[in-house]
């Protein structure tokens, strides 16, 4: 009983003074769905040849169909345009092309964890081949959860339906 | 018969007077009217916080400095404080540092209220509002590794604040008009405007890291009273 006092003391301080882990949530990674258009619900596997990213020479080629995928923002511009080679069922190639605009915010997390950049605000600037209807916009920040690494830790930013 | 007669008279002359004395006890005593709490001031307390000027002589991250002051109405005391922080943080990826003024106002109650010398052991309440800069420099290490990370440099060029704090602590008398004391403070709600969406806001001068909700504060100061009027001791 008598050590109950001196517990809860060093509990409450230890609570102050300590750190803590390093739980970044910060990503520039987005994450795409890809729906069937007669029926949201449904995931549809789309196929693409290539996917241009602006700010980079890379560019994404995919090996297999894919029902969703994560995108890198670029991390030195406030803007990222992606150009989308996509396979049609008819095997013809159709370009589909998104330019997306977002804040980018600095944010100290703690003087060992350090200063991340978090992307905010995200909004459609451009689309050509899309209309407003195959779009539909879910989380306007990117974040991911820390403990995974899977797609799933990463908030679903678009759903893009075909 | 006459020795009956004086027997009895003398019987009903003592039930007179202890009854009559009975009634004088019953009566309630009169009410003495307690004397009006002098709530004119009779002196005003000016300090400082020894624990900003020992971390400013004694580390490169801090730079601060508070005065500290307060004016008595009988157990009530109006308090205010003004004060100024810089801090210069090395982060595991980059540098923060910031710059600003502060001050609190506020009310506190001394528990004391009877002690002839005014020492107080009180409760209060502030209020405080800051005006602060403040600017980041860093290299992210999240961004995917096909872009090329450069260092960001963002700042917050003008940021006001205010925020709400709930105080607790101690003033003795040491010596003639010199005090010393202890301030503890519970700071909650802190809230900025003006800074920049490139940069959240991380420490406030006078608050300390804004995303700790609720934060603590620790004060201990050295005073010196000016006292135009002699104590009385507060009466309940």
């Amino acid at each position: 009983m008598k050590y109950i006092f001196p517990f809860f003391l060093c509990t409450l301080f230890a609570g102050c003074f300590s750190e803590g882990d390093c739980l970044i949530s910060a990503t520039n990674q987005l994450h795409i769905q890809f729906k069937k258009r007669s029926n949201s619900k449904l995931d549809t596997l789309i196929t693409f040849n290539s996917i241009v990213v602006s700010g980079t020479d890379v560019i994404f080629t995919l090996k297999s169909s894919t029902a969703n995928f994560l995108l890198p923002l670029d991390t030195n511009s406030d803007s990222t345009q992606f150009i989308f080679k996509r396979v049609k069922p008819d095997n013809s190639i159709a370009t589909d092309t998104l330019q997306l605009g977002y804040d980018r915010q600095g944010k100290v997390i703690t003087k060992d964890c350090g200063a991340y950049t978090y992307y905010r605000n995200l909004k459609i600037l451009k689309k050509t081949s899309l209309d407003s209807t195959q779009i539909k916009i879910f989380n306007t920040n990117l974040l991911k959860d820390p403990n995974s690494s899977a797609i799933t830790a990463y908030a679903l930013n678009f759903q893009i339906f075909y | 018969m006459h020795s009956t007669f004086r027997y009895f008279i003398s019987i009903i002359f003592l039930l007179l007077i202890c009854s009559f004395s009975f009634s004088q006890a019953k009566e309630t005593p009169k009410k003495v009217a307690k004397p009006k709490k002098d709530f004119a001031p009779t002196g005003i307390r000016v300090g400082t916080d020894l624990i900003d000027l020992g971390k400013t002589f004694a580390g490169k991250t801090f730079k601060g400095w508070e005065v500290n002051g307060d004016v008595d109405f009988a157990n009530y005391y109006l308090a205010a404080d003004i004060g100024s922080w810089s801090k210069k943080i090395v982060l595991s990826n980059g540098e923060y540092s910031n710059g600003g003024n502060y001050f609190r106002i506020g009310a506190d109650i001394n528990l004391l209220g009877k002690d002839p010398d005014k020492n107080m052991f009180f409760f209060g309440f502030r209020y405080g509002r800051s005006l602060f800069h403040e600017s980041l420099n860093y290299l992210d290490t999240t961004s995917n590794k096909i872009y090329v990370a450069a260092p960001y440099q963002v700042k917050n060029a003008n940021v006001s604040g205010g925020w709400a704090e709930l105080t607790s602590g101690l003033r003795v008398k040491i010596w003639k008009g010199l005090w010393m004391g202890y301030t503890a403070r519970i700071k909650f709600a802190p809230g900025t405007k003006g800074n920049d969406p490139s940069l959240a806001t991380y420490d406030m001068p006078g608050y300390g890291i804004i995303s700790n909700k609720p934060w603590w504060g620790f004060n201990y100061q050295v005073f010196w009273r000016f006292a135009w009027k002699k104590n009385k001791p507060v009466v309940k």
